[in-house]
């Protein structure tokens, strides 16, 4: 690992070779996997089977990789993600050179050896949003969003995956915004600097792919702005401890017990879980564990607007981001909080307020 | 031999059975928890109330029996006490049952004494469904024929749907013999005309605590929790591993018969498994074929799988909406199926006995030089 006095330079010869490696290839895709954990590096290097000493194919100042192999019909198939040691946070950065397409079903793999102790930090609407400006003298409607795959968050909505009509970022957001769809990917060019752009792809499941361009912004962004955001939304996960998380939606979409479906539906789409739906009239409640990260939550939906988490033991605030995931990804984003009984009087109680 | 129909028409009768006993468990569950909610958190009952116990184990007034195990014992000060038993309906036992609450001398501490009731005692029986009035005459009767001093409140616990939310509803049955509780906070609830609410709002907050009600669980409910929470805590490192990796296990999961007195209880649970209910949960299991009892060999085999790998059984229409997606309907389900289609058969034991007797009946031992008369 670099000294901390060496990583100013570390990060500047990094900076060096990925835009020399963009300038030679002009289908280059360095992505950056954001990976949630609160374990320490040397816990999460052998959680997730890393090696220190690595000769082919080096990439300056990566401290680590991690090599999955998946078999295939005709031939294995490799994929390799170094650790780079620029985080200052629980969110520690992965370096790939696959198309993020292809990469993916690896980084599931990698990311599943920590069995639930680390998780790929799911990039929203608002992060997203903050990507898209690297450089505050540059209004976001200079940002170009050239690409964008979106999803309809309510399942109901119908629809599958569909390419938006790219333009300005501005109302690029606003579109999405306003028909509630779920931003699943885009790639966008930032302007840095007079005449210079950094171009990359930014995909909610938790990657921020460099193309080609200025890549410092976007590395400085990545490391400061972006990584605090990313802690301060996984904060209430951190504290939940034993108490219940609400994950409060726009819209009171839980208003009859079909919707109860979706939330199956949702919570079942994660694998290697087992779930009870304890009853779903006329309140959910349903009790479910991880078997990947041995996470245990009862889940209630009591009102039509949030669903809560209650965390039964120790639980990663990795697992509840995993739920909470999950959730977002089939109802939008939630907003996160941690919640507490109230306390009545007994005038409360007769009169039916408790 | 019957025909698809009848035993279509079967499963779905059996199914639909156990899910409404399925629930109504529940709903006793929900208002123990909203009990445990005023108990806690009303602010006035809170500071009256010294415990809070829904884990009693009471005396019996004869010391051949076993301690009974009512579903709530509250000790609030100035010597007033609560026992409270839920139930789903009446039970001609429950008159039995009341009666000997009534003459038990007071709670078992850990330690084995006795800590008598306080002055001011009362019973608070609740039903979901109301008994009728002779039912409950005949309760009243029995108490004042035993010249029980103190009074027998009954209520009834409902889970109702309101413009306000959903909420558990307690209320005095308005029968002229009806008690009336001792003088507290929680007492002047119970006594209330209009009875008092509890939303789900409220509750949840401690609902997750009850796996049980002190003295029962249900097969199917204890069924569906060993599944979904128990079941976690009998694996081992390697066979965790294997669930975290692939979520079915390599080799089946060995519960050695012997070993179920001791329940792993998980983290803050109010009232968890004991012995008993794992045990009526893996008979209910081995119904739904879905473990294995080797009774030779003393264990029970369970092939465990995470949700997706439990198929559902071909009768569709018994899982529709929300049903489908979740593992408790999936276990009922495949109960009721098997319960009619392919019912487990139990060695018989007419098979055992008649070798027994071919062995006493053997004449060959006459024979040898000590049999006989010698």
């Amino acid at each position: 690992m670099c000294a901390v006095e060496n990583m100013e330079s570390c990060l500047i010869e990094f900076q060096n070779w990925i835009t020399e490696k963009a300038k030679q290839d002009p289908y280059f895709a360095g992505t950056f996997w954001l990976v949630l954990s609160a374990l320490e590096e040397p816990l999460l290097a052998r959680a997730l089977r890393l090696q220190a000493h690595f000769t082919s194919r080096d990439i300056p100042c990566a401290d680590a990789i991690g090599e999955v192999i998946v078999e295939g019909r005709k031939a294995n198939q490799t994929a390799c993600f170094w650790h780079l040691p620029f985080h200052h946070h629980s969110i520690h950065i992965f370096f790939s050179l696959l198309k993020p397409s292809k990469a993916v079903r690896f980084a599931y793999r990698f990311i599943g050896r920590a069995r639930g102790k680390a998780q790929l930090f799911p990039l929203g609407h608002s992060l997203i949003r903050s990507c898209a400006r690297l450089n505050a003298a540059y209004p976001l409607e200079r940002t170009q969003i050239l690409r964008g795959i979106s999803y309809p968050s309510r399942p109901e909505d119908g629809g599958a995956e569909i390419n938006l009509k790219p333009g300005n970022a501005i109302a690029f957001l606003q579109k999405v915004e306003d028909d509630r769809r779920v931003l699943k990917s885009a790639r966008m060019r930032v302007p840095v600097d007079e005449g210079k752009f950094c171009e990359f792809t930014i995909g909610r499941i938790g990657y921020i792919s460099y193309h080609r361009g200025t890549v410092a912004p976007l590395l400085d962004a990545i490391l400061g702005r972006l990584s605090n955001e990313m802690v301060e939304s996984a904060r209430p996960f951190t504290e939940a401890g034993d108490h219940f998380v609400g994950l409060r939606f726009q819209d009171p979409i839980f208003g009859d017990n079909r919707s109860f479906k979706d939330v199956l539906q949702a919570l079942a789409r994660l694998p290697r879980m087992s779930m009870a739906l304890i009853h779903a009239n006329p309140y959910f409640h349903a009790t479910l564990t991880n078997y990947e990260d041995g996470g245990e939550f009862d889940i209630f939906i009591t009102d039509p607007s949030t669903i809560h988490l209650k965390s039964r033991g120790e639980t990663s605030p990795a697992s509840f981001l995993r739920l909470h995931n999950n959730l977002s990804e089939v109802f939008r984003e939630a907003q996160v909080s941690i919640e507490q009984p109230k306390r009545f009087s007994l005038s409360d109680l007769l009169s039916g307020r408790v | 031999m019957p025909s698809v129909q009848n035993t279509d028409e079967q499963i779905r009768e059996f199914f639909s059975e156990k899910h409404k006993e399925y629930e109504a468990f529940d709903r006793t569950l929900n208002a123990l928890a909203s009990l445990k909610y005023v108990c806690s958190f009303v602010t006035d009952i809170a500071d009256e109330t010294l415990i809070c116990n829904f884990r009693p184990r009471l005396k019996p007034a004869t010391a051949t029996s076993e301690p009974f195990t009512p579903d709530a014992i509250i000790r609030q000060n100035r010597g007033v006490s609560f026992l409270i038993e839920l139930k789903t309906s009446w039970n001609k036992q429950d008159v039995e049952q009341i009666a000997k609450y009534a003459k038990s001398p007071g709670t078992l501490r850990n330690d084995g004494s006795v800590e008598p009731f306080d002055k001011h005692h009362c019973i608070i029986l609740g039903y979901q469904n109301t008994p009728g009035e002779p039912e409950l005459n005949s309760l009243f009767a029995r108490l004042a024929k035993d010249g029980i001093g103190f009074p027998l409140v009954v209520i009834r616990y409902s889970l109702e749907i309101g413009p306000e939310g959903n909420r558990m509803y307690f209320v005095r049955v308005p029968s002229a013999k009806n008690g009336t509780c001792p003088k507290s906070s929680l007492g002047k609830a119970f006594n209330s005309v209009r009875g008092f609410p509890v939303s789900a709002e409220s509750f949840k907050f401690v609902r997750g605590g009850f796996h049980k009600a002190n003295d029962r669980i249900i097969p199917s409910y204890a069924g569906v929790l060993w599944w979904t929470v128990y079941a976690k805590y009998y694996l081992n490192d390697e066979q965790k591993a294997q669930m975290a990796e692939r979520g079915r296990l390599e080799s089946p999961l060995i519960v050695p018969v012997d070993s179920l007195d001791n329940v792993p209880i998980p983290e803050t649970i109010e009232v968890p498994f004991t012995a008993k209910d794992v045990r009526n949960a893996l008979e209910f299991l081995r119904q739904a074929k879905l473990v294995l009892l080797k009774k030779r060999k003393k264990y029970y085999e369970i092939r465990l799988r995470s949700d997706k790998r439990i198929r559902a059984p071909q009768v569709s229409s018994l899982l529709g909406g929300v049903a489908e997606q979740d593992i408790a309907n999936r276990i009922l389900a495949l109960w009721a199926t098997y319960k009619v289609r392919d019912p487990i058969k139990e060695c018989s034991r007419k098979g055992a006995g008649a070798q027994q007797r071919r062995r006493t009946k053997d004449s060959r031992t006459g024979f040898l030089p000590f049999s006989g008369e010698g």
